[in-house]
């Protein structure tokens, strides 16, 4: 249980990197989402296949939101308002 | 068709739309989540519109079938059976959700039924029914559930957290009316009873659209 929300914790740290940035490279991630490149790398696959993400190779990788990434960060946020509500940390 | 008895079809028609919607809520954010609180939550609140559901559709049968029959009369019985189990369920799963959030840091969902068992191990008087021992359990887990929802708002001070006490408090209201007015007979106190319990839905209603407005 703990450990799928701290992944939960880690995709939207990730995402919110990106959308703050306007679209990331890999090491902006690295520092801003706190993570090993291993893992950061893991988790951007997955977050490519999840399609919330996407990569463009202009002036080398960057990362950008897809509008799946933009609305799941948007739900995330009111979903942890709502369960602020009720005293849940997520 | 009293219009009493219009106003609380329409009470329950409407507050069992807003309990769904904090259930859809709750079923969304399970889902992306998993954390079980939610679970007992979406599984409180669906079975609390099941409730109110149930009782409309109750009310409905017993005003569409006028002059009353007998079979009508046992079928409004058994709805109305099945309604004050489905409320009493969903408050114990909100007052469980509530108790595994807090993990026995303030009160443990038992200490809430010992004084119930003492009501219970006492002469309790003829015209004490089975609505009334259901409405007698529902206020204890109700007591239990505002007095964590309260703890909630004095720890985050948030306006989301307020509503849900105010929510669980006007609940409660509700619920000591609604016995008040079993006991001595007073049917208008029904009808204030199931305002308030409307009233306590709405700051509900206002709580999820604070929580799902864009920011």
């Amino acid at each position: 249980m703990k450990s799928r929300r701290s992944k939960l914790r880690i995709i939207v740290d990730i995402l919110q990197v990106i959308k703050e940035e306007g679209g990331a490279k890999i090491t902006q991630i690295l520092y801003g989402a706190n993570l090993s490149y291993d893992r950061l790398i893991k988790y951007i696959d997955e977050l490519k296949t999840l399609q919330l993400i996407r990569e463009k190779k202009v002036n080398g990788n960057k990362y950008y939101l897809t509008d799946k990434g933009v609305k799941f960060l948007e739900e995330f946020k009111k979903i942890k308002r709502f369960a602020e509500a009720f005293g849940i940390k997520i | 068709m009293t219009t009493a008895q219009l106003i609380i079809l329409v009470y329950d028609l409407i507050g069992s739309l807003i309990v769904f919607i904090i259930s859809y809520f709750s079923l969304k954010a399970l889902k992306m989540t998993r954390i079980k609180i939610f679970l007992f939550i979406f599984l409180g609140f669906s079975l609390m519109g099941t409730g109110l559901i149930t009782h409309a559709i109750g009310t409905l049968i017993i005003l569409i079938s006028y002059p009353t029959r007998l079979v009508v009369n046992i079928l409004h019985f058994w709805l109305n059976r099945i309604s004050l189990i489905s409320e009493i369920a969903s408050y114990l799963l909100i007052a469980i959700g509530y108790s595994l959030q807090f993990k026995g840091k303030i009160l443990s969902i038992s200490l809430i039924f010992p004084p119930f068992k003492r009501v219970r191990k006492a002469a309790l008087p003829q015209f004490i029914t089975e609505q009334l021992i259901g409405s007698f359990i529902s206020t204890f887990l109700l007591i239990y559930i505002t007095f964590h929802s309260f703890i909630v708002y004095k720890v985050n001070k948030k306006r989301p957290s307020f509503l849900i006490f105010t929510g669980f408090l006007l609940m409660l209201v509700s619920q000591v009316l609604g016995i008040l007015s079993l006991m001595i007979r007073f049917s208008s106190g029904i009808l204030l009873s199931k305002s308030i319990y409307f009233l306590a839905l709405i700051s509900f209603l206002a709580m999820t659209a604070e929580v799902t407005r864009a920011k």
